[in-house]
């Protein structure tokens, strides 16, 4: 059982301050994965709480099978992709939001990548088609291993592996061979 | 600005509340609705109801037509005692009703009597008018086949046995001693009515209105009847 699962076991052992826990390992993490998808960090922040919201609401649906991290990550990718066919039928913009969203977004990159080199692989990743980005977003940022990565993105293992040799080769000529020796 | 912790911890406790508030009124209003279904399917079984009790009441439409169903050919003498009795409802039979031979077989069995016979002094008097004791009410009629003299009905209630004497058009009267069964080779109906003071009288009904008796005395009432002895007996046979 991971440090998440077990935060979320005593949480419904009924330790209130267990979910601070939850929101201090998963929360930024989860607004950064999501804002990939919604490119709205306000929205991205409003999703995240969302899907924190589900293990409150529904305690017994996590099976504590798989890691807390992907589940969470599921439940966000879910909650970005019905956001996103909402947000296509009614477009509006919260300039304010999005004003506060560009100079956030760097202090919550800093807050997630730690070293230099994989925030260049990052904003790399940005330029990448969304399914080949995050399939590299989450593998090597985000240190998840290739059958969480195909559960997050209703994908097998194959197709994952398929992602990463090709965007591997897309980073190559994005960021040259000193990025792809990152990876 | 982004959230703090205790911000997201609020609107995460805010939006936990809406969630419970809006899943209270979503299941109040599931529960409405089935208990709104649950009443509209009682209203609308009460509603079929109602026809199928009235039809039930009116068991006089049915018990005809069973009866009908169960008629037999008159001409056909293997038949009588052997249909057997099927309609339900035994507990308006009295026990008078229920020692009878059934022989269901009522056709041509109309327009037979006069009116008020028994106890009154309109109408036909057959078996000699000095006789005190005709004027006795009937206690019972009994129903006989001429073939084997056996009884196929009686009736002892008074208001069948008006109904019944009522509705008889024709009729030739015998003797109680000879049951008036001059022509055995006839097939036929002898309706015997039972007075109070243990006094008999018998009448015989043949097939084709071929009627016959002792004295050579047969009497003819014409008068239109509606119904028919037929219809009236089909009517008062035991449910």
């Amino acid at each position: 059982m991971d440090n998440g699962a077990s935060s979320y076991r005593r949480y419904l052992d009924g330790e209130e301050s267990a979910f601070d826990d939850l929101l201090k390992l998963y929360f930024d993490r989860l607004v950064f994965f999501i804002n990939k998808y919604v490119h709205n960090l306000a929205d991205a922040e409003d999703l995240a709480i969302d899907s924190m919201l589900e293990l409150i609401i529904h305690p017994k649906r996590y099976n504590f099978k798989v890691s807390l991290k992907t589940y969470l990550f599921t439940i966000g990718r879910n909650k970005a992709l019905n956001f996103i066919k909402h947000r296509n039928k009614l477009d509006f913009t919260d300039f304010s939001e999005a004003e506060l969203s560009t100079e956030d977004y760097i202090s919550l990159e800093d807050s997630i990548i730690a070293s230099e080199m994989q925030k260049t692989v990052n904003r790399a990743v940005n330029d990448l088609p969304q399914d080949m980005g995050m399939a590299v977003f989450l593998v090597y940022i985000e240190g998840l291993s290739y059958e969480e990565t195909a559960k997050i993105m209703k994908k097998n293992k194959k197709q994952i592996d398929n992602l990463l040799y090709r965007g591997k080769a897309e980073l190559r000529s994005v960021i040259g061979k000193e990025g792809e020796l990152l990876l | 600005m982004r959230k703090t912790q205790e911000e997201i911890k609020s609107e995460l406790i805010k939006r936990r509340d809406a969630y419970y508030k809006r899943n209270k009124i979503i299941k109040k209003k599931v529960a409405l609705s089935c208990i709104s279904m649950v009443v509209i399917v009682v209203i609308f079984a009460g509603i079929r109801a109602i026809p199928v009790s009235n039809l039930n009441n009116s068991s006089s439409y049915l018990d005809t037509d069973n009866t009908k169903e169960k008629n037999v050919n008159i001409n056909d003498k293997n038949t009588d005692t052997t249909v057997s009795e099927t309609t339900s409802n035994s507990s308006e039979k009295n026990s008078a009703d229920e020692n009878y031979d059934e022989y269901d077989d009522y056709d041509d069995f109309d327009e037979f009597f006069d009116d008020s016979y028994c106890g009154s002094s309109n109408g036909f008097s057959a078996g000699g008018s000095d006789n005190s004791e005709n004027t006795d009410q009937c206690i019972s009629i009994d129903i006989k086949s001429t073939d084997n003299n056996k009884i196929i009905r009686q009736f002892t209630d008074n208001l069948k046995i008006k109904k019944i004497l009522n509705s008889i058009d024709y009729m030739c009267w015998h003797s109680t001693e000879t049951n008036g069964m001059d022509s055995p080779n006839l097939s036929g109906y002898i309706i015997t009515l039972n007075y109070q003071s243990n006094y008999t009288e018998s009448y015989t009904y043949y097939e084709n209105k071929y009627y016959i008796d002792n004295y050579g005395l047969c009497y003819e009432i014409n008068r239109e009847s509606n119904p028919t002895l037929k219809e009236i007996i089909e009517n008062l046979l035991p449910d």
